[in-house]
Parts: C-alpha cells; sequence; structure tokens
C-alpha cells in the first residue's frame, strides 16, 4: 500500500513538473517575442521576411519553413511599391519627346543676348504654349 | 517649320534664336474606345520677337504664318533690328516708337503688308535723306533677299488630301490675319512703350492680340466652356 501511494506521488510530482517547466519555456518564448527590437524606420518588408525568434524555433521544434511563407509576401510588397513607379496610371498622357527642329537654339533668352552681342546678330525669341521639344506642342 | 532646311538654315544666319514656354499647352484627348484616342493641342498662340542684343523688342510676329511669308517678314525685322542697334543709342527709343507708328498707320490705310518698305526703297531713290519720314528710318533700303525654295517660285506645297488642302487655306487665312490685325494691334501696343523688355509686353499680346489670357487657367474660355454645361453645380460641390 505504501509503495502504491509513494508511486503514485512520484507520478503526479513528475507531471505536474513536465507541464510547469513546458509552461515556463512557453511564456519566455512569447516574452522574447515580444522583445525583438523593431527599428523605427524599417521597411515592411523586413518584418514580413523575418524568420521566428530563435527560441521559438527551438522549443516548438518547428517544421521547416516552405519557400513561400518568406518569398510570397515579399513579391507581393515589392510589386505593391514599384508598380506606380514603374507604369504610369492608364490614363495618364505622355507627351514624347522630338528633336525642336533644325534651329540651333540657345539655352535662353539670356544666352541668346549674349551671343547677339558678339556677332552683332539680332535675337529671334520664339515664345509659345507647350514645349517645342514637345511632340504635342 | 523649323524643321525645314530653307527656315532652320535663314534663322541660323541671320539671327541668335531661342524659344521658351510662357505655359503648357492645352491638350485635348478623346478616347473613342477600343484604343482609338484622338489628340489635339490649341495652335496658333507662338509669338515671335526680334529683339535688339541688349535684349529690347524691336518688332514681334504673332500666330503662325507660312513659312515663305515668316521668312519674309523675319527678313524685314531682322533688318529694322540691325538699323536700330547701329542707331545713335538715345535715338533708338524714338526711331522704333515712329517706326512702329508709321507701320500702324500704313496698315489702317490698307496698304499691302510691306508696301511700307517699298515706299522707304523708293524714297531713297527719289528724295534726299533730310526729307525721308522718320517713320521709315529704320526700314530697309534693299528688297531683303530671303531663301525661296529651289524648285518653283510658287511655295505652295504640293498637297493631296483634302485636309491638307484646308489645312493649307487655314493657315494662309490665319497669316493674312495676322499680317492685316494682329500685326496692328502690336505696331500701336510698341509704339506705345517703345523699346521694351520682352516680358513686359508678352502677356498683354498673348491676352489682347492672340487673344489667350495666360492668367487665367481655362485661357479665358470658361464662359464659353461651362455657361451651358448642366453638371458645373454637381462638379463644384466635389
Amino acid at each position: 500500500m505504501n509503495r502504491t501511494m509513494w508511486r503514485l506521488c512520484l507520478g503526479c510530482l513528475a507531471g505536474v513538473g513536465v507541464v510547469g517547466g513546458a509552461i515556463l519555456l512557453l511564456t519566455h518564448a512569447i516574452a522574447d517575442g515580444k522583445q525583438s527590437p523593431k527599428p523605427p524606420n524599417q521597411p515592411p518588408a523586413v518584418n514580413l521576411a523575418q524568420t521566428p525568434g530563435k527560441n521559438v524555433l527551438d522549443i516548438l521544434n518547428v517544421r521547416d519553413f516552405g519557400k513561400s511563407v518568406i518569398e510570397v509576401p515579399t513579391k507581393k510588397l515589392l510589386a505593391a511599391q514599384t508598380a506606380g513607379a514603374a507604369m504610369p496610371p492608364r490614363d495618364a498622357f505622355v507627351n514624347p519627346k522630338v528633336q525642336p527642329g533644325k534651329v540651333r537654339w540657345h539655352r535662353d533668352f539670356a544666352a541668346a543676348c549674349r551671343a547677339a552681342q558678339k556677332s552683332g546678330k539680332p535675337v529671334l525669341l520664339f515664345q509659345m504654349m507647350g514645349k517645342l521639344d514637345d511632340q504635342f506642342c | 517649320m523649323f524643321s525645314q532646311d530653307r527656315v532652320a538654315n535663314f534663322i541660323n544666319q541671320s539671327f541668335e534664336a531661342t524659344w521658351e514656354s510662357v505655359r503648357p499647352v492645352p491638350i485635348v484627348r478623346i478616347d473613342f474606345g477600343n484604343g482609338n484616342v484622338l489628340t489635339r493641342t490649341l495652335h496658333g498662340n507662338i509669338l515671335t520677337s526680334i529683339c535688339t542684343p541688349n535684349g529690347f523688342v524691336v518688332d514681334a510676329l504673332p500666330g503662325i504664318y507660312t513659312a515663305p511669308e515668316y521668312l519674309t517678314q523675319l527678313g524685314v525685322l531682322g533688318a529694322v533690328a540691325k538699323n536700330a542697334q547701329t542707331a545713335r543709342a538715345d535715338r533708338r527709343d524714338y526711331l522704333v516708337r515712329a517706326y512702329h507708328r508709321g507701320q500702324a498707320q500704313a496698315l489702317k490705310k490698307n496698304a499691302k503688308p510691306g508696301q511700307a518698305a517699298a515706299n522707304r526703297a523708293r524714297l531713297a531713290i527719289t528724295k534726299s535723306l533730310i526729307e525721308r519720314p522718320v517713320e521709315l528710318a529704320l526700314l530697309p533700303i534693299l528688297p531683303v533677299v530671303v531663301p525661296q525654295p529651289q524648285a518653283k517660285p510658287e511655295t505652295k506645297p504640293a498637297l493631296t488630301a483634302a485636309e491638307d488642302v484646308a489645312q493649307w487655306k487655314e493657315l494662309e487665312e490665319d497669316t493674312r490675319l495676322n499680317e492685316r490685325t494682329r500685326r496692328l494691334q502690336i505696331h500701336e501696343l510698341l509704339a506705345g512703350t517703345g523699346l521694351v523688355q520682352p516680358e513686359k509686353v508678352m502677356r498683354p499680346i498673348y491676352k489682347d492680340v492672340l487673344h489667350a489670357d495666360l492668367d487665367d487657367p481655362y485661357l479665358g474660355l470658361g464662359k464659353t466652356l461651362f455657361a451651358t454645361y448642366p453638371f458645373a453645380k454637381e462638379d463644384a460641390v466635389h
């Protein structure tokens, strides 16, 4: 009888010890996760691609991540960030640049006046709406 | 026009040229769907000013011209500017005002464009220097030579499509309007201002001569554009 009681007590203690240890480790791991520093201006890509805390991997012995866990969010993020710069909005009008004729144009009126003072020629100032080197002007 | 060798060579030989934008050009795009898009701009709102080397406007050509008429006028204006530059500095402003007064009077009398220059040449031969009116002092004595097309004296390009012919007629009509009406307004303006910096007369010329108010975001067309638009109030709310 005494021997049986002794075995039960030992079993209970062992069980409590295992469960307590597991809770303790889990709490520690969560606390580590919360304390992981996050730079103020860090781009979101780093967060999305960030590997989980070392302790979490150790404790939970998580299976190896698939590539998609890291790569897909990064691709989405890059697409979202670069789409606007690479592709103009559908309705935006881009006026193609062209050669402004065969006239030797001075950069501005002041430059033309400086050249005229040397050459003695009058200045021709051509003013317009739009730009002469735009296709639609 | 500046892509034509004849025009570009003449300008390069006779002037120190520069261009500047006074504001963005209004662009009209109509999307008919299925990739059919029509894009057009408002033409004709251009101004060619001929200035002395120290940067004062001697005369100006408003709007667009046919290439032959543009070259002819540039030739005369270039000579006027050179004559003004060679005149005594204290008389330049007086001579330029007199030149514009004389040109305005000639246009009011329905003289043909360029007739005053021809009169000036005749006077140089038949009358003494003292008797020459001051209004003609800056005009060239000899006819200005401008490059002509090599093929035929007729400068009208060979046009086939009906649209091209219509555009050429519009351009010729614009040229006539510029020489008759708009040039008169410019002569009257410059007769009052005398030698003046381009930025001082650019806005008045655009507003009063070319009818494009640069200070108005809708170039003075607002009333026409919005007067009968039924959703103006709704758009204003948004």
